[in-house]
């Protein structure tokens, strides 16, 4: 059969193996997220909305932890979890948890440097401001994170994009296994190797279907910010 | 088109052919002495691969092997689209469907190894005592021990589905995993969790110091593992593959299958006539003396001098019916 048609057919019947690779990609890398929204989130605030000594080499060291490979995440995240690692005793080794741990470890910088780009260009007035008309800090800073909302939205979509499209990870800490950590980017891999073109095809357009969504979601956001800009 | 567009336009198409002529003359320059070799990941991980065409290298110079290490499925697939100019895999139903496709010239059996069924050391499942691979697979499924099958449409993959069948068991269930990986990282993820697999002695021996995994049960026929050599029907470097697949027959060839040994000195290959001549010894083990030799019967090296058989081997020739045992038995 032609591998276009196979992708087809995949794609319209409905077939079980298919989407249960697709839910479990989503599963982990939307776990993933949130963990790495939690911890990058106010990370990247932090940073950008205070002023300190050393903020400038910090602000480097936020924004080079992007260029961080996701295979050398992989491998920290082996080296850990392995039995002969810190964290052996957990037996967590090709596990989704581990996948979810490697894919937090490699969303958390997109998520930090993004949002601490967005924290620092909202005019430092808006808080003093805030401050002013008897806001709390913390009131002060929520005010200001709500004016950057749409900028740190981007940085959500950012990391997701980064990491449900990455495989050296998922592949060294999940292994691949299948009905357990065989996500779309390994099953990719692995029916290419197989010869089965049909299903890597199919995998790979709801891939790209899934990257476009996320780009379509942050130019609309672009709009919106255009809309609304800080004066309002 | 008028003139002053032409006189625009003159430069890009000059430079545009300019680009065309020099990436035709660069493919033709780099292309023409280099074979794309697809072979398994069992000979690159047991690192024979860079052995042999580091001597390869040594004694014809001028012609480049790009080895590309993929399963024995996606070394025929390449193979299939063209993508390949030479195979080096060990699958035979594979490799006969293959060649009666039109796809290959002939499979040239070159070289062989077995496989072993290896898990913990500690060997829960109790897989030591049995007589034949199909007996020590069965223990594992009803032992309810984890097991990780390769799952990638290998050689190895694929040899593990038959001992299976012949067993009688369908490997479904919680016990049995599919890594869908190559050999090492496969015997990595067993190592890790204490799981069986099946794998090829020589990437096993290649991985052994960095496992807890240990040899359970070796031998019989069923474990045999032979490797053949297709050459691509239609390919460019025909001749350049043609070359090659002369030199692994030859004696020199041989000698440096032969002479691969790994760090405790023990041989993992062993080479064998194109007619598959001499395929009944099995590495490790001594070789079973053939009277009625082939006219080009491998040259026995230093590498195959005679083993003793160990305490456990003897005692399982003891313990098997004579129709059973294999040929180390003698």
């Amino acid at each position: 059969m032609n591998p276009l048609a196979e992708a087809w057919r995949l794609l319209t019947s409905g077939d079980l193996h298919l989407w249960e690779i697709v839910l479990r990609s989503l599963y982990i890398s939307g776990t993933a997220l949130g963990l790495a929204t939690l911890v990058g989130l106010p990370i990247g605030a932090a940073i950008g909305l205070s002023r300190f000594r050393l903020r400038g080499p910090t602000v480097a060291l936020v924004n080079t932890s992007l260029a961080l490979p996701p295979v050398v995440v992989g491998l920290a995240v082996y080296l850990l979890l392995s039995r002969s690692g810190p964290l052996g005793g957990l037996e967590m080794l090709y596990s989704p948890g581990a996948m979810i741990l490697a894919q937090t470890a490699i969303a958390a910088p997109y998520v930090a440097a993004i949002s601490l780009a967005a924290a620092s260009e909202v005019p430092p007035d808006l808080q003093l401001q805030a401050r002013a008309l008897g806001a709390s800090r913390l009131e002060a800073v929520l005010v200001t994170l709500r004016e950057s909302r749409a900028s740190l939205l981007a940085a959500v979509a950012a990391g997701f994009g980064a990491i449900i499209s990455e495989v050296g990870a998922v592949m060294i800490v999940g292994g691949n296994i299948l009905g357990e950590t065989r996500v779309m980017t390994t099953a990719i891999v692995l029916e290419t190797r197989r010869g089965n073109f049909g299903l890597a095809i199919a995998l790979g357009a709801i891939l790209l279907t899934i990257a476009l969504a996320i780009n379509l979601l942050l130019v609309s956001i672009g709009r919106a910010d255009l809309r609304r800009p800080w004066s309002s | 088109m008028n003139r002053g567009a032409r006189l625009l336009a003159a430069p890009y198409l000059a430079g545009a052919s300019l680009a065309a002529a020099s990436l035709a003359s660069g493919c033709a320059g780099g292309g023409s002495e280099t074979v794309l070799l697809a072979t398994t990941t069992s000979v690159e991980d047991s690192g024979l691969l860079a052995h042999l065409l580091e001597a390869y290298r040594q004694d014809v110079p001028g012609v480049a092997i790009r080895p590309l290490a993929v399963g024995s499925g996606e070394a025929l697939e390449l193979g299939r689209r063209g993508d390949a100019d030479l195979l080096i895999v060990h699958n035979q139903s594979a490799e006969e469907a293959f060649v009666a496709g039109g796809y290959g010239e002939a499979r040239v059996p070159i070289m062989f190894n077995d496989f072993v069924v290896v898990g913990p050391p500690a060997d829960p499942a109790g897989v030591t005592s049995s007589s034949a691979a199909s007996e020590a697979m069965r223990t594992i499924a009803e032992s309810g021990e984890l097991f990780l099958s390769r799952g990638d449409n290998s050689g190895t993959h694929h040899r593990e589905l038959e001992i299976w069948r012949v067993a009688d068991v369908t490997p479904e269930g919680r016990w049995y995993q599919e890594a869908g990986q190559g050999m090492g990282p496969v015997l990595q993820m067993a190592s890790e969790r204490g799981a069986y697999a099946l794998a090829d002695r020589s990437t096993f021996y290649a991985m052994e110091p960095h496992l807890e995994l240990a040899v359970l049960f070796e031998g019989g026929p069923r474990l045999r593992n032979v490797y053949s050599v297709i050459i691509v029907r239609g390919s460019p470097k025909e001749a350049q593959a043609r070359t090659l697949l002369e030199w692994l027959t030859s004696p020199v060839g041989r000698r440096a299958i032969d002479g691969y040994l790994d760090d405790y000195g023990r041989p993992l290959f062993h080479s064998t006539t194109p007619d598959g001549e001499a395929v009944g010894t099995l590495p490790g083990r001594p070789p079973v003396v053939r009277t009625r030799g082939a006219p080009g019967a491998p040259e026995r090296g230093a590498s195959e001098v005679t083993r003793r058989p160990t305490l456990r081997e003897r005692l399982l020739c003891r313990s098997v019916p004579p129709a059973h045992a294999d040929a180390r038995c003698g």
